[in-house]
């Protein structure tokens, strides 16, 4: 007890060193006085007495000085020692300081990095109070597929739940809507939600107030809520603008408020009520929703809550007949799987590389301690423990680590601001930053790193012990445990380099059977060019704007093909709905045959795509409105509906089965335009003849570059329509590599990750048989002395190398096969255990090996045994 | 200044003696010394260049304590005072001072 008040005391004075010296002033100060009072009342002049008692008292800062020592801060001037020592030390070995600061820096640094990803991307909350208690509600399909709600659903599902304490519903806004009269006409993206998703979420207004239950109504008044960024960029943060109108697709808008920045759902630019109705069709599936659970209400009582409310509405609406509902937390929903998964892997293989820069220094050091041995038997022979030399040696470590960490921390900085400018469509890339968090992770990764780096070389230098090291005094020589500790680590180095490779391996090898999947649409030359008309006009007007457009656009020299789809490929939006063959019509009943994804099409886009034509004829001017409805199916939606049969003449219904079936006219080449991972989805065409949309894309092809294409097209764009905004112009190549972006960059990271593994793993190797090599130099120089060829030599040196090597690519090839299980799902169209990649990189890791083990190989057999018996 | 030639103390008994004046009562530093000098007939003088990181020692171990009091002329001053694991020290450094005495003594006589 007293002892731990003693230890308490001293750590206050090293925490308070003010305090403490201020007390020993005032405790001096006092102690003068009464000697100078004893002085006085022994006889002597004020003036005499004060002298003599700083006489007897001496020089007063070496007593101070001498307290101090003795205030036993004991552990903490042996560590500032320890630092100073463990600095000299670096400083006399720059390389050695210089690599290893190197190493660790980058490894820490790219450790660091993922992490700051990871942080902002996947770990860090939702910007919602009680995220936890948050859930995204997914319809399901007869089939088990996640679908969005209806209105009447929805609807439903808000007034007859016991589980939530509210539920709201929101509907992305698609190709977005033009804003007028502020500058240029702009598309901005404007999606909707009902008065409850603001007080659901949590989320109140920065300026303004949000939608009030009277205007989430059909009729209510047009309002409109802002975006944080909208209002600063586009309207300058004037706070004058509530209450004013804006114009929105050539309607006016009262703006009632101004998000806050943080908030960032669907990365609306704009919000206007959603105002949902029960006499919506029930088979629109095109609602999110998101709801609050009531107050002790689990996620899995809501679910079996609104499964039952969605059985017995199936029993009731024959189009809802088989779906249910799936209820995930948002977090869930936000944050989507594959990026989990990904993030995972990234944060194993950065940990992995770790680790190997950790094994290639602690190598280093084990080798540097062998080399200072001499140091250590003087200072244990002048009576150093063998505690403070372990101390001292994991200071060391310690002192490289803090080092590297620092240049980590730097490199991460750097790294966090180029990715937040990274064009990947991930939510909340742009937050990645240093932050406290990610400063924790390093600080607690400098710590593994001090350990993993320094407890070896501790240790062996706690087990020096003076007896044995005065025996072997003089000699340079190691114990044989510290070779097999230093080639352990070689091995470990080895292996854990082949799990990189051969896991960077298989993401490159997915990414490129990504790259070179056939998705059915033409891309080189293919220009594509989203456009949306401001106000929606009569349907002939809109018809007549996207025909003439087209027509322009044709008559630009070098250009051959151009055409429009309602669905810009790459961009994420997809269209589907139920589709039924007529023969099936009475048995699928309201709820449909199966889902099928829908286009429509201009008679031109399947020559512009390069989408062919496998049967039958491509759309064309004849197919009139008031003709007879066609529709052209894709090879996979012939297959499945009239699977060995000839589809042409047959019929389907689009939608609900009480309708004018169409009559198939067609049979198109298969299309991935939405992702290029999944298998091509059952598809039909519709023709811009028959229905008319407000939003399309046109696709534009030529044989060759055209110089100024881009400027001409937006010319042939104003000459039909001069208040649309700047329309964006894509090459289809472009947008085909952006969503296929996300692989593409963990495959090259972790490729990166391999290639260092690789190089360390070489160094590492290279160091401990070089090492190895002047250990030996007597033996060596001994058997060349009796006529050992240097070919022996040398082949003594590179097997030992190769053994190494060849055990560390067992294990690690052992411990690949059974990790890349958890990479399954990442994976498309690439064996978990792909021979190519399994057998390239414990190839590419034997060269370097064999390369590593014929330097210091050859650096043996130049030993002079003349000059290596006489030394030492 | 006493006149007489006085003797520095051996540098191991310091603590001892300190603990031995503490046993009556809490003290201040000058009042420590004062004291040792006082009852070994001024035989005894303290440094202070040796008495304060003594005190300092002591309290680290965690045998005295310390702590601001005021003296009876009204002045602030750190007075120590032994602890319980204080007081078993100066016991069992009490007796293995006698043993050593005794010992040394022995030689002396005998030798």
């Amino acid at each position: 007890m007293d002892r731990m008040r003693g230890l308490w005391k001293r750590l206050r004075a090293v925490v308070r060193t003010g305090t403490a010296e201020r007390e020993l002033t005032e405790e001096m100060a006092f102690h003068l006085e009464m000697e100078v009072a004893k002085n006085v009342r022994a006889g002597m002049s004020p003036e005499a007495a004060r002298r003599a008692a700083r006489l007897a008292f001496g020089g007063v800062e070496r007593f101070k000085e001498e307290v101090r020592a003795s205030r036993g801060i004991d552990w903490f001037e042996t560590l500032v020692r320890d630092v100073r020592h463990a600095l000299r030390g670096l400083a006399r070995a720059p390389t050695f300081s210089a690599v290893a600061v190197l190493t660790l820096g980058l490894g820490v640094g790219a450790a660091t990095t993922i992490f700051g990803v990871v942080d902002a991307v996947v770990l860090a909350p939702l910007p919602y109070p009680e995220p936890d208690r948050l859930v995204h509600v997914w319809e399901t399909n007869p089939e088990g597929s996640d679908f969005s709600s209806s209105e009447p659903n929805y609807l439903d599902f808000r007034d007859r739940n016991r589980t939530l304490a509210a539920l709201a519903a929101y509907r992305r806004g698609g190709g977005g809507l033009t804003l007028t009269g502020v500058g240029e006409p702009r598309l901005i993206s404007v999606a909707s939600a009902t008065a409850s998703l603001f007080p659901v979420l949590g989320v109140d207004a920065a300026i303004g107030r949000t939608f009030s239950t009277a205007e989430d109504v059909r009729g209510g008044e047009a309002v409109v809520l802002l975006s944080h960024g909208l209002w600063r960029r586009v309207f300058g943060g004037d706070t004058t603008l509530l209450g004013r109108p804006i114009t929105l697709a050539g309607a006016p808008y009262t703006v009632i408020g101004v998000l806050p920045a943080s908030f960032r759902l669907l990365a609306a630019e704009a919000w206007v009520p959603l105002a949902p109705s029960p006499a919506s069709d029930r088979d629109d599936h095109w609602l999110g929703l998101v709801g609050r659970l009531g107050s002790g209400q689990s996620l899995a009582q809501a679910q079996s809550d609104l499964a039952g409310i969605a059985a017995a509405n199936g029993d009731v609406h024959p189009v809802t007949a088989g779906w249910g509902v799936r209820v995930e937390p948002l977090e869930a929903w936000a944050v989507a799987r594959p990026l989990r998964q990904s993030s995972v892997l990234l944060m194993g293989a950065v940990a992995t590389l770790l680790l190997l820069a950790c094994a290639n220094i602690a190598t280093l050091l084990l080798a540097r301690a062998t080399a200072r041995q001499t140091d250590l038997r003087l200072r244990l022979a002048l009576g150093a423990g063998q505690g403070r030399l372990a101390r001292q040696q994991l200071t060391e470590s310690g002192v490289l680590a803090g080092l590297g960490a620092l240049l980590g921390l730097a490199l991460a900085a750097t790294a966090a601001g180029l990715i937040r400018r990274l064009p990947l469509a991930v939510p909340r890339l742009d937050t990645v930053a240093v932050n406290g968090r990610v400063v924790v992770f390093t600080i607690a990764a400098t710590i593994v790193v001090t350990l993993a780096v320094g407890l070896l070389p501790a240790l062996q230098a706690a087990k020096t012990d003076l007896h044995s090291a005065l025996k072997r005094a003089g000699r340079t020589g190691s114990s044989s445990g510290q070779g097999r500790w230093r080639e352990a680590l070689v091995v470990a180095q080895v292996a854990l380099a082949v799990v990189l490779l051969i896991g960077g391996g298989l993401m490159i090898r997915s990414a490129v059977q990504l790259e070179q999947t056939d998705t059915g649409l033409a891309t080189d030359h293919v220009w594509t060019v989203p456009l949306q008309l401001a106000a929606v006009p009569e349907e002939w007007k809109m018809a007549q704007f996207f025909d003439r457009v087209t027509e322009r656009i044709q008559a630009i020299p070098g250009v051959r093909h151009a055409g429009a789809t309602i669905v810009d490929p790459y961009s994420g939006a997809d269209l589907r709905n139920d589709v039924t063959p007529e023969e099936r019509a009475a048995e699928a009943g309201a709820a449909g045959y199966l889902q099928a994804a829908w286009r429509i099409v201009s008679p031109g886009y399947f020559e512009a795509a390069g989408v062919p034509i496998l049967k039958g004829r491509d759309f064309s001017d004849d197919d009139r409105r008031d003709g007879v409805p066609v529709v052209i199916v894709s090879r996979s939606l012939a297959d499945r509906l009239w699977p060995g049969q000839d589809p042409l003449g047959r019929r389907l219904f689009w939608g609900g089965v009480d309708g004018t079936p169409r009559t198939i006219i067609g049979v198109a080449g298969d299309i991935r335009d939405v992702s290029i991972g999944a298998d091509p989805p059952p598809l039909m065409f519709l023709s811009t003849r028959q229905i008319v949309w407000p939003a399309m894309t046109l696709v534009v092809r030529s044989d060759r570059p055209i110089a100024g294409l881009a400027d001409r097209i937006r010319e042939a764009v104003w000459a039909e329509d001069p208040a649309l905004p700047v329309p964006t112009i894509r090459a289809m190549e472009d947008s085909r590599a952006a969503a296929t972006a996300g692989p593409r960059v963990t495959a090259l990271v972790l490729a990166a990750f391999g290639v260092a593994s690789l190089l360390l793993a070489g160094i590492g190797l290279y160091g401990v048989l070089a090492f190895a090599v002047v250990e030996r130099t007597r033996e060596i120089g001994l058997r060349m002395a009796l006529g050992a060829k240097p070919g022996r030599v040398v082949t003594s040196v590179v097997r030992r190398g190769v053994t190494l090597a060849g055990l560390g690519v067992g294990i690690g090839v052992t411990a690949a096969a059974a990790l890349t299980g958890l990479m399954g799902s990442l994976l498309y169209r690439t064996e978990r255990i792909d021979p190519l990649t399994f057998a390239v990189a414990p190839v590419m890791l034997g060269l370097v090996a064999l390369a590593a083990a014929y330097l210091p190989a050859r650096r043996a057999t130049r030993i002079d045994p003349m000059s290596a018996l006489r030394s030492d | 200044m006493p006149p007489a030639p006085a003797q520095e103390v051996l540098r191991g008994t310091l603590d001892l003696l300190i603990l031995r004046t503490l046993a009556l009562a809490p003290e201040h530093g000058w009042g420590i010394a004062q004291r040792i000098e006082l009852q070994s007939n001024e035989a005894l003088q303290i440094g202070q260049g040796s008495l304060y990181p003594a005190l300092q020692r002591l309290e680290n171990k965690g045998w005295i304590d310390s702590g601001w009091e005021t003296t009876d002329q009204n002045r602030r001053a750190k007075y120590y005072r032994l602890t319980a694991t204080g007081r078993r020290a100066l016991q069992a450094e009490t007796d293995s001072w006698r043993r050593y005495v005794h010992a040394v003594e022995l030689i002396l006589t005998n030798g």
